[in-house]
C-alpha cells in the first residue's frame, strides 16, 4: 500500500511539475499591463493605447517598463506614479508617438511589482528585461531594491530612471545606466529663504528615519545648515514610528528654533510637525525634498497646526500651477505624484528624440550631455559632475510652497542655476494677511524716481540687483508702478511678487488698489526704498484673475 | 532634564492607555476562548478604517463613529469566530495557522479596497492642555479617558454581571462550566464581541491620533502580546499592570536614548520573562488563572 | 519499480532544465523556488518535534549576514563562509533552543515571534557590524571554480547560481530525508505527540528538541548565505515577520505530515503568483485564501490529495 501511494504521489508530483514548467516555457509574455487602479481612467486609457498601436500601420512599439512596489505601504503613491506614466504614454501615443528617424514609435508600458524587497526587485527587473524585453525602465522607490536590480540593469544595458530619493553615495551602486533626480540647489534655495525670513534661527533640529536614503542625505543636510551658521542637532527614529512625542520631547529639551523634516514622506513629516506643534513648538518646519503627495501632507497636519510649514510641492488645485500641470491633472488626477510620472516620460521622450535612436545606451549618452530639457515645472538640466559625482543626476525645477492655516500656498518655483527658463512663472497670489500687513495699508501714490533705469524684457519677471540685497519685510518702501490695463475688466486686488536680488527670498508684494479701468499708478508702501516697476495688467488665462506682466523696471536708490 | 522625565512619563501613560485596550481585548479572547487570535491586530486596523469611513466619509460625529465601529467590528468578530475558529476549537495548530491566513486576508482585502493608501483620519479635538508644565494634547487625553472608562466597564462586566461570571467560569474550566448549564457558545461569542470591540476602539483612537494604514496591525499585536505575557495570561489586572509598565518603559527610555533602544529593551525583557518567569507578573504575585 | 525510477530521473531532469528554459527570468524563478523549498523543509524539521518557529526567516537572516560579513570583512572565500554561516546559525539556535526549552505550544510560537523582532532590531541597531539600516552592499559572487580547459564557473550568469542552489538543495533534502526516516525522526514525532509521555519513557526530550531546532536553523543559515551572494545586497527590513509567516504557509499548504509536503507547498506557492502575473496586487489575498481553504478542507495539505482521492474512489466503489 505504501509503495503504491508513494508512486502515485511521485507521479502526481511529476505531472504537476512538468505541466507547470511547460506552461512557463510555452507561455508568451503578456501585453501591456496596468495595475488595478481605483480610477477607471488609466485602465481605459491603457486599452486605448493598445488600440492606437493597431491603427498606425507604420508604427513600431517602444517598450518601457515600470517597476514599483505595488503591494505594501507605499502602494498608493506608486499607483499614482504609474497612472502618471501611463497617462503620459497615452498622451504621447495620441499625438503619434515618439519619432525617431522618420519612424513613429508607440509606447507600451509594462509594469512589475518589486514588492519592496530586493529579491522581488530582482524578479521584477529580470522579467521586464529578459521576458518583456523593455529597453527603458522607470522606477523603483527604495534604494535597497534598486541596488539589487542594479546588477541586472548593468548587464542588460537597459537605461533606467530611478524616481526614489537621491542617495549621494550610491549612484554608481545602482548601475552605470541609471539616472536619478537630484535637486540639491533646491535645498540651498529653501534654506536661504528660511534663514532670511526667520533670522533668529540658531539651532536646527534635523529629523531622519533610520533608513538608508535618509541617512545618506542627512549628511548633506547637516553640512548645508551648518554652512549657514546654524547649530545642528539630529534625531533618528525607526521607520515604523507613528508616535513621535517621546522623541520630540527629547528634541525640544535642546531648544531648537526650527525643524528640518527630512525625507519628504508625508506620514513622517506630517506626524512630526503636528505632534511638535501640539507639544508647543512654534518654529518653522521645512523639508526641501519633493513630497510627492503634498495634499496628504497638508491634510495630516490639519488647519490648526498648518502654519510656518514649508514644502516642495504644489497645490494642484490652487493658483500658480503651470499649464502643463493643469493638463496632467485633467488627464490623470490632481496629485503632484502624477506629475512625477509625467515628468519622467517627458524627459525620456525628449532624450530619445534628441538622440534620434531607441538604443538605450545611445539615449543615455545623449541625456547625460543635454544642456537642458523641459519638465512640467520648467526647464531642467543635468546636474554638475562636481556636485553629484557623475553626469546622470537631473536637476529639475520644483514648486515651493508653504502651509497657511493648513492650505498649500505656493511661494514660487525654484529653478536650477545655470539654465535659462523658457517659461518662467511668476506667482500671482493675494496678499497674505500677516507680516506684510504694513505693506497692504492704504496705498500711497507718491512716486519718486530712481537712478539708472534697468529694463527687463516683456513677460519676464523683474530681477533687479539691489546694492543691498536684504530684508525688505516690514520696512517702508514706496513702489510706484505704472500700469496699462489691457482691457476693461473688474477684478479684486491682485498682488504681484517681484523677485529682487535674483532668486527667491526677497519677494516684494505689490498690491493693486483701485482696480478697474485705469492707467494710473499702482503703489504700495515700504519705507526708505523706491522701485519703479512698469507693468501691464492682464487677465490670467487660467484663472481669470488679474496678473501683471512687468514690462519695464527702473532701479531706485535707497533713501 | 526633570521635565523631560515627566513629559516622558506623561507620553508613556498615554501610550499605555491605548495599548491596554488592545491587550485587554486580546486577553479576553485568549483566556476565555483559548485561541491564539493572531489576527487581533487586523481587527484593530479594521476598527480604525470603519471609524474613518463613518466619520470622514459619511460624516458622522467622531464619538458616534468610534462607538458604531466598535459595534460593527464586534459583530464581525463574532462572525469570524464562528467561521474560522469554532470548527478548530481543540486543535491549536490549525487554529493558529487559520489566524495567520486571516491576517493576510484582512490586510490584503483592506489594501485592495482602499488602494493601499495610508489615510488621514482627523479627530475633531484640538488644542493642548498643560498640566504641571507637561503638555498633553486634548485628543490624547480623551483617548486615555476613553480607555480608562472601557477598562473599568469590562471589570464591572466580569465581576458583576452573569455573563461576566459565566465568562470567568469558562476561562477556568470549560467543561465544568458547560456542565453547570452555561452555554459555552454564547460565552465565546460574547467574549469575541467584547474583545474585538475593544480592539476596534483602540484602532479608531490611534487612527485619529496618527494615521491609518493596512499594516498597522502588526505592531499593535506585538505590543498586545508583550503586555499579556508580562502581565500574565488570563489575568486582567496583570494586563493593566503590564500595559503600564511597557508604556512607561517606552515613554521614559525613548527621550533619553532612542526609540529603537526602547524597542530592544522591551523585547529583550519579554524574552527573558518568557524564559524565566513565563507566568508573568501575576504569576509572580500568584494571582494568575489558567495559563495558555 | 516506478518508485525507484521516478525520483532519479527527475533529478536528472532538474539538471537539464537550464537548457530548455527560455531565459534568465525563468531561471530566477527556479532559484527562488529552490530557496523556498529549502526554507520550508528545514522549517518542517523543527515543526516535526512540536516546535512552530516564527523565527525561521530571521535565522536565514543570521546566516546571510554571517556569510556576507565573513566574505567581506574577513576575506574568507565563499566556499568556507557558506558552511560557517550554517554553523554559526546552528550554534545560535542551540543557545536559543536551550533557553526556550520550557516553553511549549503557543508560548514557543510567541517567543519565536519576539525573537524574530529582536534579531531584526539588533541587526538594524548594530551599525558597526551589520551596517544597520543602510545594509550591506555589493556582496561579491562566490569564488570561481575552474578546471583549466574544461570548466570555468565564475557565477556571471544565473545558470551557475542555479546549479549551485540545486546542488545545495538536493544535498540538504537528502540529509533531511535520511534523518527524518531514522530513529531520530521517529523520536521527534513521538515528542510532538506527547512531550510528557516521551519524558516519562526516559527520552531526552530536551536534547532531541534542541537538535531539531539546530538542524533546521543550520539549513536556514545555509540558505541565507546563498541568498546573500545571489541577491548581492542585504537589509534587515527584508527579513520581516511576515516572511516567517510565509514560510509557515508554504509548509502548511504543502502538508507537514509527509516529507514532500513543504516541497510541494513551496513550489506551488512560488509559481502560481508568477504565472498569474496580472494579479500582482492580489498575491497576498490569494495566499490567504489558499491557506484558509487548505486548513479548512485539506488540513493534511496538498500531499494529502492522493489519499483523499483514493478514499473517495473507495467510497464510490462501495456505494456502486
Amino acid at each position: 500500500m505504501r509503495a503504491k501511494q508513494a508512486s502515485r504521489l511521485g507521479t502526481l508530483v511529476m505531472v504537476v511539475l512538468i505541466v507547470s514548467l511547460l506552461s512557463m516555457l510555452g507561455c508568451s509574455s503578456k501585453a501591456a499591463l496596468t495595475p488595478a487602479a481605483s480610477s477607471s481612467e488609466p485602465a481605459a486609457a491603457a486599452s486605448q493605447a493598445g488600440n492606437t498601436s493597431a491603427q498606425s500601420t507604420a508604427a513600431q512599439t517602444l517598450k518601457i517598463g515600470a517597476v514599483y512596489p505595488m503591494t505594501g505601504v507605499e502602494s498608493s503613491d506608486t499607483k499614482d506614479i504609474i497612472a502618471g506614466i501611463q497617462g503620459a504614454a497615452d498622451a504621447i501615443n495620441e499625438e503619434g508617438g515618439i519619432s525617431v528617424g522618420g519612424q513613429k514609435y508607440q509606447i507600451e508600458i509594462y509594469s512589475a511589482d518589486d514588492m519592496g524587497t530586493p529579491s522581488g526587485g530582482v524578479s521584477a527587473i529580470t522579467r521586464l528585461v529578459y521576458d518583456d524585453n523593455v529597453k527603458f525602465v522607470i522606477g523603483g522607490f527604495d534604494p535597497d531594491v534598486n541596488m539589487a536590480m542594479g546588477k541586472v540593469l548593468n548587464e542588460a544595458k537597459v537605461m533606467q530612471f530611478f524616481t526614489g530619493a537621491y542617495v549621494p553615495d550610491f549612484v554608481d551602486s545602482f548601475s552605470q545606466n541609471t539616472f536619478s533626480f537630484g535637486g540639491f540647489f533646491a535645498m540651498d534655495d529653501m534654506y536661504d529663504y528660511i534663514f532670511k525670513n526667520y533670522p533668529n534661527i540658531k539651532t536646527v533640529c534635523t529629523w531622519c528615519p533610520d533608513q538608508i536614503t535618509a541617512r545618506a542625505n542627512g549628511k548633506m543636510v547637516i553640512q548645508k545648515l551648518e554652512e549657514r551658521g546654524a547649530t545642528v542637532i539630529s534625531e533618528y527614529y525607526p521607520s515604523s514610528t507613528q508616535d513621535f512625542s517621546p522623541i520630540i520631547s527629547q528634541a525640544l529639551a535642546q531648544k531648537p528654533d526650527a525643524f528640518e523634516l527630512g525625507p519628504g514622506v508625508a506620514f513622517w513629516d506630517a506626524g512630526i510637525t503636528k505632534q511638535a506643534r501640539q507639544l508647543g513648538f512654534t518654529g518653522p518646519c521645512f523639508t526641501p525634498r519633493a513630497l510627492g503627495n503634498s495634499q496628504l501632507f497638508a491634510n495630516l497636519i490639519g488647519k490648526e497646526y498648518g502654519n510656518d510649514v514649508y514644502l516642495m510641492g504644489a497645490n494642484m488645485s490652487g493658483p500658480g500651477i503651470t499649464d502643463a500641470m493643469q493638463a496632467i491633472g485633467e488627464r490623470t488626477g490632481k496629485n503632484d505624484i502624477h506629475v512625477m510620472g509625467f515628468e519622467v516620460m517627458d524627459i525620456l521622450q525628449q532624450a530619445i528624440e534628441k538622440a534620434q535612436s531607441v538604443d538605450p545606451m545611445v539615449v543615455k549618452d545623449t541625456l547625460s550631455n543635454m544642456s537642458s530639457f523641459e519638465t512640467p515645472y520648467g526647464t531642467g538640466k543635468i546636474g554638475d559632475t562636481a556636485t553629484y559625482g557623475c553626469n546622470r543626476v537631473l536637476d529639475t525645477p520644483f514648486p515651493f510652497s508653504k502651509l497657511e492655516n493648513g492650505e498649500i500656498k505656493m511661494i514660487s518655483y525654484v529653478y536650477p542655476p545655470g539654465v535659462t527658463q523658457t517659461n518662467q512663472v511668476t506667482i500671482v497670489t493675494p496678499i497674505p494677511s500677516q507680516s506684510t500687513a504694513a505693506a497692504s495699508a492704504a496705498p500711497n501714490t507718491a512716486t519718486s524716481t530712481g537712478t539708472a533705469a534697468e529694463s527687463a524684457p516683456a513677460g519676464s519677471p523683474i530681477e533687479i540687483a539691489w546694492d543691498k540685497a536684504g530684508d525688505y519685510m516690514e520696512k517702508d518702501i514706496v513702489v510706484s508702478i505704472t500700469a496699462q490695463v489691457a482691457d476693461a475688466m473688474s477684478f479684486a486686488p491682485p498682488a504681484v511678487i517681484v523677485f529682487l536680488g535674483g532668486g527667491m527670498g526677497s519677494g516684494l508684494a505689490v498690491s493693486v488698489q483701485n482696480p478697474g479701468i485705469f492707467t494710473g499708478n499702482i503703489v504700495t508702501e515700504w519705507k526708505g526704498k523706491t522701485l519703479t516697476v512698469t507693468g501691464k495688467v492682464t487677465k490670467d488665462p487660467m484663472f481669470g484673475s488679474p496678473t501683471m506682466e512687468i514690462t519695464q523696471a527702473s532701479q531706485v536708490t535707497v533713501k | 532634564m526633570e521635565s523631560l522625565l515627566t513629559q516622558g512619563i506623561a507620553n508613556g501613560l498615554v501610550s499605555a492607555g491605548i495599548y491596554i485596550l488592545v491587550a485587554l481585548g486580546l486577553a479576553l479572547v485568549l483566556s476565555i476562548m483559548g485561541i491564539v487570535q493572531l489576527a487581533h491586530g487586523e481587527i484593530y486596523m479594521l476598527g480604525g478604517y470603519a471609524a474613518y469611513c463613518l466619520c470622514n466619509v459619511i460624516g458622522l460625529n467622531f464619538f458616534v463613529s468610534v462607538l458604531l465601529s466598535a459595534l460593527l467590528v464586534g459583530c464581525l468578530g463574532v462572525v469570524i469566530e464562528k467561521i474560522f475558529f469554532r470548527p478548530y476549537r481543540g486543535q491549536f495548530d490549525r487554529g493558529m495557522i487559520m489566524a495567520m491566513g486571516l491576517i493576510l486576508l484582512l490586510q490584503s482585502a483592506v489594501q485592495i479596497i482602499t488602494g493601499g493608501a495610508s489615510v488621514a483620519f482627523t479627530s475633531p479635538l484640538s488644542g493642548v492642555v498643560t498640566v504641571l508644565n507637561i503638555k498633553i494634547p486634548w485628543e490624547r487625553l480623551v483617548c486615555v479617558l476613553i480607555g480608562i472608562i472601557l477598562v473599568a466597564a469590562v471589570f464591572l462586566l466580569i465581576a458583576k454581571t452573569r455573563i461576566g461570571q459565566a465568562m470567568l467560569a469558562v476561562s477556568q474550566d470549560r467543561e465544568v462550566a458547560s456542565l453547570q448549564g452555561i452555554s459555552v457558545d454564547n460565552v465565546y461569542s460574547t467574549a469575541m464581541f467584547l474583545g474585538c470591540a475593544l480592539a476596534a476602539v483602540a484602532g479608531a483612537l490611534v487612527g485619529s491620533l496618527y494615521n491609518l494604514n493596512p499594516f498597522m496591525g502588526g505592531s499593535a499585536l506585538m505590543e498586545g502580546i508583550a503586555i499579556i505575557i508580562l502581565g500574565g495570561l488570563g489575568s486582567i489586572p496583570g494586563t493593566i499592570i503590564g500595559g503600564l509598565v511597557i508604556g512607561l518603559l517606552e515613554g521614559i527610555i525613548t527621550p533619553f536614548a532612542s526609540a529603537s533602544v526602547a524597542g530592544l529593551v522591551v523585547f529583550g525583557t519579554i524574552i527573558l520573562i518568557m524564559i524565566f518567569r513565563p507566568r508573568g507578573i501575576s504569576g509572580m504575585i500568584g494571582k494568575g488563572s489558567k495559563v495558555g | 519499480m516506478v518508485k525507484r525510477i521516478s525520483p532519479w530521473a527527475f533529478v536528472v531532469f532538474l539538471f537539464l532544465i537550464p537548457f530548455f528554459v527560455r531565459g534568465p527570468y525563468y531561471l530566477h524563478i527556479l532559484i527562488l523556488i529552490a530557496i523556498n523549498i529549502m526554507l520550508a523543509s528545514s522549517f518542517r524539521i523543527i515543526a516535526v518535534s512540536g516546535q512552530l518557529s516564527l523565527a525561521h526567516g530571521s535565522m536565514m537572516a543570521v546566516g546571510a549576514y554571517t556569510s556576507a560579513l565573513l566574505v567581506m570583512k574577513m576575506n574568507f572565500p565563499f566556499w568556507i563562509s557558506l558552511p560557517l554561516a550554517g554553523l554559526v546559525t546552528a550554534v545560535l539556535a542551540m543557545l536559543i533552543g536551550f533557553s526556550f526549552i520550557r516553553l511549549k505550544g503557543v508560548f514557543f510560537v510567541m517567543v519565536t515571534a519576539f525573537l524574530a523582532q529582536f534579531i531584526i532590531l539588533t541587526a538594524t541597531q548594530w551599525r558597526s557590524l551589520t551596517g544597520g539600516s543602510s545594509g550591506i552592499l555589493n556582496i561579491p559572487r562566490p569564488n570561481p571554480i575552474t578546471i583549466p580547459g574544461i570548466l570555468n564557473i565564475d557565477f556571471s550568469s544565473k545558470m551557475h547560481f542555479y546549479y549551485l542552489i540545486l546542488i545545495l538543495m538536493i544535498t540538504s533534502l537528502l540529509i533531511l530525508y535520511a534523518i527524518d526516516r531514522s530513529r531520530i525522526g521517529f523520536t521527534w514525532q513521538g515528542i510532538r505527540q506527547s512531550d510528557s509521555l516521551a519524558d516519562s519513557v526516559g527520552i531526552n526530550t530536551t536534547g532531541y528538541k534542541v537538535l531539531a531546532f539546530c538542524l533546521g536553523c543550520f539549513f536556514a543559515g545555509i540558505t541565507g548565505s546563498f541568498y546573500s551572494t545571489y541577491i548581492g545586497v542585504l537589509f534587515p527590513s527584508n527579513f520581516s515577520f511576515i516572511f516567517g509567516i510565509y514560510i509557515i504557509v508554504y509548509a502548511t499548504v504543502g502538508g507537514m505530515g509527509k516529507f514532500w509536503g513543504p516541497i510541494i507547498g513551496a513550489f506551488v506557492l512560488t509559481i502560481v503568483p508568477e504565472l498569474a502575473r496580472a494579479t500582482a496586487v492580489y498575491e497576498p489575498i490569494l495566499y490567504a485564501i489558499v491557506l484558509i481553504l487548505i486548513v479548512a478542507f485539506l488540513p493534511e495539505g496538498l500531499v494529502g490529495l492522493p489519499e483523499r482521492w483514493q478514499k473517495l474512489r473507495k467510497q464510490r466503489r462501495k456505494h456502486a
